[in-house]
């Protein structure tokens, strides 16, 4: 699993993931989001355009992120979730918990209303 | 390993994929691995393609169980058990079997879901329960031998299997 972060201009803070995002990763994700979160970045929209895969542990960081941005004062976007992730946030209905957008910029100007 | 047959009763699969591997969490890129070279077979042999959902569905409950038997079959220290892992495509249905030599599973039961607020959802824990809620029966056994056996089934739906229906 690799993980980039983007802070932007407008005071987002991209989080890039490439790879699963399963028990074996999702540590080191969720602790990557908190940390990123303390240095200040609390308007997170993360990319999981190159997810393969989640699973209840991956989505577990997500929560995890979800709920440190929030006390933060921030929030957690997601931003092209594939097939299998809807398919998870869905079954799980956490799909009315984090809001998803096709794009990055669709998630980032969402942060701007 | 295939199995080409024009004359197949539904209990006989069409094709399937066996891989044995240690039951470590580094192992599970073979298992998604296993995972592709088997749609690549289902393509295959089905003139109707499998909705993509259902795919992802199937593939999510693989991955909660496979999960579960690494993370704890096995206890922390001790050298990864085999586990084989095959999955078959029948007529009407996809199974998989997993096989292990861990400690045996204690099912920890259902999670009560009584979430308010963002602070009370749960982080982790839920896998098993997601898995259930995918397939059309999820089944573990302990032989008396000591081996683990989990069993799959996730059935077609009626798009996957109507003829009358575009493909």
């Amino acid at each position: 699993m690799d993980i980039l972060i983007e802070p932007r201009t407008d005071g987002t803070t991209v989080v890039s993931l490439d790879g699963r995002l399963d028990f074996v990763t999702a540590g080191a994700v969720r602790q990557r989001i908190v940390e990123t979160i303390k240095d200040g970045h609390k308007r997170l929209v993360v990319d999981l355009g190159s997810v393969p895969f989640i699973d209840s542990s991956g989505l577990g960081a997500l929560i995890g992120g979800l709920k440190a941005a929030r006390s933060a004062g921030g929030d957690l976007r997601i931003a092209r979730a594939p097939e299998q992730t809807k398919v998870v946030l869905a079954l799980t209905t956490l799909d009315r918990v984090f809001t998803t957008y096709p794009t990055i910029a669709d998630a980032m100007s969402g942060f701007a209303s | 390993m295939k199995s080409d047959s024009p004359d197949h009763s539904p209990d006989r699969s069409l094709i399937s994929e066996v891989i044995a591997i240690p039951a470590s969490p580094a192992e599970m890129g073979s298992v998604h691995d296993a995972l592709a070279r088997f749609w690549s077979g289902v393509a295959g042999h089905r003139t109707r393609a499998i909705d993509a959902r259902w795919r992802a569905e199937f593939e999510t409950a693989v991955g909660e169980i496979v999960a579960n038997v690494v993370r704890h079959a096995h206890p922390p220290g001790s050298a990864p058990n085999p586990l084989s892992v095959t999955f078959q495509l029948f007529d009407d249905r996809i199974e998989t079997h997993l096989l292990d030599h861990g400690i045996p599973f204690v099912d920890p039961g259902p999670r009560v879901a009584t979430v308010h607020t963002i602070d009370q959802l749960p982080e982790g824990g839920w896998g098993l329960e997601l898995a259930r809620g995918l397939v059309d029966s999820l089944l573990y056994q302990r032989s008396e031998d000591g081996v683990n056996s989990w069993r799959l089934v996730k059935r077609f739906g009626k798009s996957e299997t109507d003829p009358s229906l575009p493909a």
